[in-house]
């Protein structure tokens, strides 16, 4: 089934399908709040500014 | 104040070769909204090629850092060619290819069961569905927080996003319960219009392999 987003937008929405979206929204909001506050979160950032930085210091070289 | 035209600026940035400025803060940015997925794709790619072993913690989170950096690095990806998720799962796999080969070093025969490995990709595991969708919705809602006033946004977030009453969030803002509603209609209807991109549609649904 079609997801209410996605629906075009001068489609009217159900009080279920907005409520639904709502709740969807939220969801996604909360998961992205909590996954920047995780400890591997900062350790896979520190991971990759080390890759960059490696690449750089290569680029230098060449 | 006008709004402006472009309705996936988010997504659009990632793929965009000729804007190359603030670099840095787009990774960070990507990875912030993305990390979700990466890793529910990198453990689940990693379990297919391994018979179900359980994925190590510190291989997984360097599997994803490798694949930001592969992305940002190659900067190859062409959504004409196919979806953004597809493109990650690609990548993913052969980071995580990559590294069980560094792991068992293979003799002559086995190199052949290797290159077929590299080449097949697992399904979509629930769990890499949900946390795609859910890091496709956060993009959504990163690209509205950009193309409405702060205020509207302010408010949209007390209600929708956090879930506060709207005549909690009129008495914290001082406004009329008016306001709040007329806000929050107008809102929605631009979130809307942001998510009836077709490709917002497309990167939302299951790909099918």
């Amino acid at each position: 089934m079609k997801n209410p987003l996605f629906k075009r937008p001068e489609e009217k929405l159900s009080p279920r399908e907005e409520a639904e979206i709502t709740q969807e929204l939220a969801d996604a909001y909360r998961q992205h709040e909590l996954g920047e506050k995780k400890p591997e979160f900062r350790r896979i950032v520190e991971n990759v500014e080390k890759q960059l930085q490696r690449i750089e210091i290569m680029k230098i070289g060449q | 104040m006008p709004l402006p035209d472009t309705s996936l600026s988010l997504l659009s940035r990632l793929r965009d070769e000729d804007d190359h400025t603030g670099w840095q803060v787009s990774w960070k940015r990507f990875l912030e909204l993305y990390n979700g997925p990466l890793t529910a794709m990198a453990a689940g790619i990693y379990r297919h090629h391994t018979g179900h072993a359980v994925p190590p913690q510190q291989a997984i989170e360097d599997v994803v850092a490798s694949v930001v950096v592969d992305f940002f690095k190659r900067d190859r990806f062409d959504p004409e060619r196919g979806r953004l998720r597809t493109y990650l799962r690609v990548l993913t796999n052969a980071r995580i290819v990559d590294m069980l080969r560094k792991e068992k070093p293979l003799d002559h025969d086995s190199m052949a069961d290797r290159e077929e490995l590299a080449e097949s990709l697992p399904a979509e595991s629930p769990e890499e569905e949900r946390s795609f969708q859910q890091a496709l919705l956060a993009t959504l809602i990163e690209d509205l927080r950009e193309q409405i006033p702060l205020r509207q946004f302010e408010i949209f977030e007390m209600v929708k996003l956090k879930g506060i009453s709207p005549d909690a969030a009129a008495a914290e803002l001082g406004v009329n319960r008016g306001v709040i509603d007329n806000t929050i209609y107008k809102v929605m209807i631009r979130l809307r219009e942001i998510a009836a991109s077709p490709e917002y549609e497309e990167e939302y649904e299951k790909p099918s392999f």
